[in-house]
């Protein structure tokens, strides 16, 4: 397997804040790659950096040897990664059809073959399971409906790389496996994914490798079993236990107690 | 490559090639519209003041038009575009007084110029958006309302320019001309609007940064409407010069001509292509029969048109007309009557039937099921 996007020690800085902390990280082809982390570690940042939508402070990705960072969003999406988004952002007064449209339109890289739009857009949702919402409002649909929509139109763009970026959290255990099993799918067609995730078991078991960031930093990487029991990992989210902390640094105290 | 040029035919032969979201049916009636009012004044006997009035409509209808463009298609609402019309119109004023030009080409001339000013200072604000941006356009039309006055050597101050005499086309004669104005409008609203760049548009109207995630590249487009609509604004003020034969900046440069454009838009629907230019009529309307009796009045009751406007009905004429259509069982699709977009940049289903722009198997799904959401 071959690394289709790698980020070289990435970093964004906002003002003090080191919001992303020299992270290196590579995404083979065809796999599927969890990014977890505590809240405020970096992740959609990282995602915002390797969609091209913000610049980084140092570093660059790069997807199959050209740099997809540090250029304008659309810029990035030609070259064939495209992201969603956490808080869904439909054009709310397309219609769910249009909204992929647009994807669709816009978004192909350029030596992507067009045929037509209308068919395209079309077999993307029945795909995506949105065949029946086709000339609704996105405000029509439900939560797991413009989820669904928001993964719609990043995949009308065409591209090799998805950034699924907590497609799964707030919805409902039916609907949030059906939606693992679309993403299986995904890549099923031949494009390589990262997701961000809260819902563990999504993460677990979906990604053929997870890789963990916490204050910035990349912590841990590996597989799921093995980070899900790394002690680093436990300790960034859950702090560790108070018996650790008095016991390790506290041995002396206890000597002088005894 | 792909779809916008789709030939009509299918099957029946025809080798006429139109793009999809142009239907032989619109340019039909867009033709003959045309052929109609171009006929009208040989034929109805007007006199020659509302004749003269119509042709003066036109060129507004056409202005605002090209104010919406930006702000009813992009929604960057400009409270500058009088800058561009003033612009187009000294340029042009200038061009013919100094120059001699021939009054056709000292329009187009101004409106270039109208048009490279307006990416002069667009190209920078265009990233504001929402309030922000009408904040920098308010200060961009002051200014060059300012620097226009004082710059008597080009605009002759506050003085103004008068035209010679029998130099250009006269009143009657501007009619026509109007109308050639108002057509170009009209087609390139409908441009716009309704070939997949429209998607690109109202996709930066809602999301700027959905849509550059998407592919779009806002920057680029806002910069094209923004030139074609300071070009056509640019163009407007040249006609008007022409017609009033007399021009000062305190005119054409005025806050109150910029709040015209946007109150033309607005009243007649904001967004829509007719209801821009049935906002243009109104507003002549009003100025005309009111501004001579109570020329204190007129300003009171655009503000309450517009009050009134924004709170009961935003989408106004075309909303208005929405409304009284769904009193006798017109079902609007859910994104127009929302004040969205109908496209028909999505081209004609590849099976498809040579219907209504491949927009009906869309609508099959609609009817019905409202009850089950």
């Amino acid at each position: 397997m071959t690394a289709i996007l790698v980020g070289e020690s990435v970093s964004k800085h906002f003002g003090g804040l080191k919001a992303v902390d020299r992270v290196d990280f590579h995404l083979d082809d065809g796999e599927i790659l969890g990014l977890i982390g505590p809240n405020g570690a970096g992740k959609t940042t990282l995602f915002s950096v390797a969609a091209g939508s913000i610049p980084p402070t140092a570093g660059r990705v790069l997807l199959d040897g050209r740099q997809v960072s540090g250029k304008s969003a659309h810029r990035s999406v030609h070259l064939g990664i495209c992201r969603t988004h956490q808080i869904v952002r439909p054009f709310a007064r397309l219609t769910v059809l249009d909204n992929v449209l647009v994807g669709h339109h816009y978004g192909r890289p350029a030596n992507v073959p067009g045929g037509d739009p209308h068919r395209v857009a079309r077999e993307i949702l029945d795909f995506i399971g949105l065949a029946d919402r086709a000339g609704r409002l996105p405000g029509e649909l439900t939560l797991a409906g413009r989820k669904r929509l928001e993964v719609a139109r990043a995949l009308a763009t065409g591209p090799r790389v998805l950034l699924l970026d907590e497609v799964v959290a707030g919805l409902n255990p039916v609907e949030s496996a059906r939606l693992l099993d679309l993403i299986r799918e995904i890549r099923g067609r031949g494009i390589s994914i990262i997701m961000i995730e809260h819902v563990m078991h999504a993460v677990m078991s979906l990604s053929d490798r997870v890789v963990v960031l916490d204050l910035g930093r990349k912590i841990a990487e590996g597989t799921p079993s093995e980070v899900a029991t790394d002690p680093v990992v436990i300790e960034a989210y859950l702090g560790r236990d108070e018996d650790d902390v008095q016991r390790q640094p506290g041995g002396a105290e206890e000597q002088q107690r005894a | 490559m792909t779809s916008p040029e789709r030939a009509l035919s299918s099957g029946a032969g025809v080798r006429v090639r139109l793009p999809v979201w142009l239907p032989g049916r619109i340019l039909v009636a867009f033709a003959a519209g045309v052929a109609l009012l171009w006929a009208a004044p040989l034929v109805l006997p007007v006199g020659e003041y509302t004749h003269n009035v119509v042709g003066l409509t036109f060129m507004f209808m056409a202005a605002a038009l090209a104010w919406n463009w930006l702000g009813g298609y992009v929604g960057q609402i400009s409270f500058g575009h009088a800058a561009m019309f003033g612009a187009g119109g000294f340029v042009a004023a200038r061009l013919m007084l100094t120059l001699g030009l021939p009054f056709w080409v000292a329009w187009l001339a101004g409106g270039l110029v109208a048009g490279c000013y307006a990416l002069l200072w667009g190209h920078p604000t265009l990233r504001l958006r929402g309030p922000y941006f009408s904040i920098a356009t308010i200060g961009v039309g002051e200014a060059t309302r300012l620097v226009a006055t004082y710059w008597s050597g080009f605009t002759g101050g506050s003085s103004g320019l008068s035209l010679p005499l029998g130099g250009g086309p006269t009143k009657f004669q501007l009619y026509w001309y109007g109308l050639y104005l108002l057509a170009v409008a009209v087609g390139l609203s409908y441009w716009l609007r309704k070939s997949r760049i429209g998607l690109a548009l109202f996709a930066i109207k809602e999301d700027v940064e959905a849509a550059g995630d998407l592919g779009v590249d806002a920057t680029r487009y806002q910069d094209v409407v923004l030139f074609l609509s300071g070009t056509m604004v640019g163009v407007c003020g040249g006609f008007y010069a022409s017609y009033q034969t007399f021009i000062d900046p305190q005119d054409m440069f005025s806050f109150d001509r910029s709040i015209s454009f946007i109150l033309m838009a607005v009243i007649g629907g904001i967004g829509t292509i007719l209801g821009a230019a049935a906002g243009a009529i109104v507003f002549v309307v009003i100025q005309e029969f009111l501004l001579a009796n109570y020329s204190q009045l007129y300003l009171g009751l655009y503000g309450t048109l517009l009050v009134l406007i924004i709170l009961f009905e935003p989408l106004g004429l075309t909303g208005l007309l929405i409304r009284v259509r769904k009193l006798f069982g017109y079902r609007p699709r859910p994104d127009i009557a929302a004040g969205g977009l109908k496209s028909a940049a999505v081209g004609v289903d590849a099976r498809g039937s040579t219907a209504d722009q491949g927009v009906a198997p869309v609508e099959q799904s609609a009817p019905g099921e409202r009850g089950s959401a």
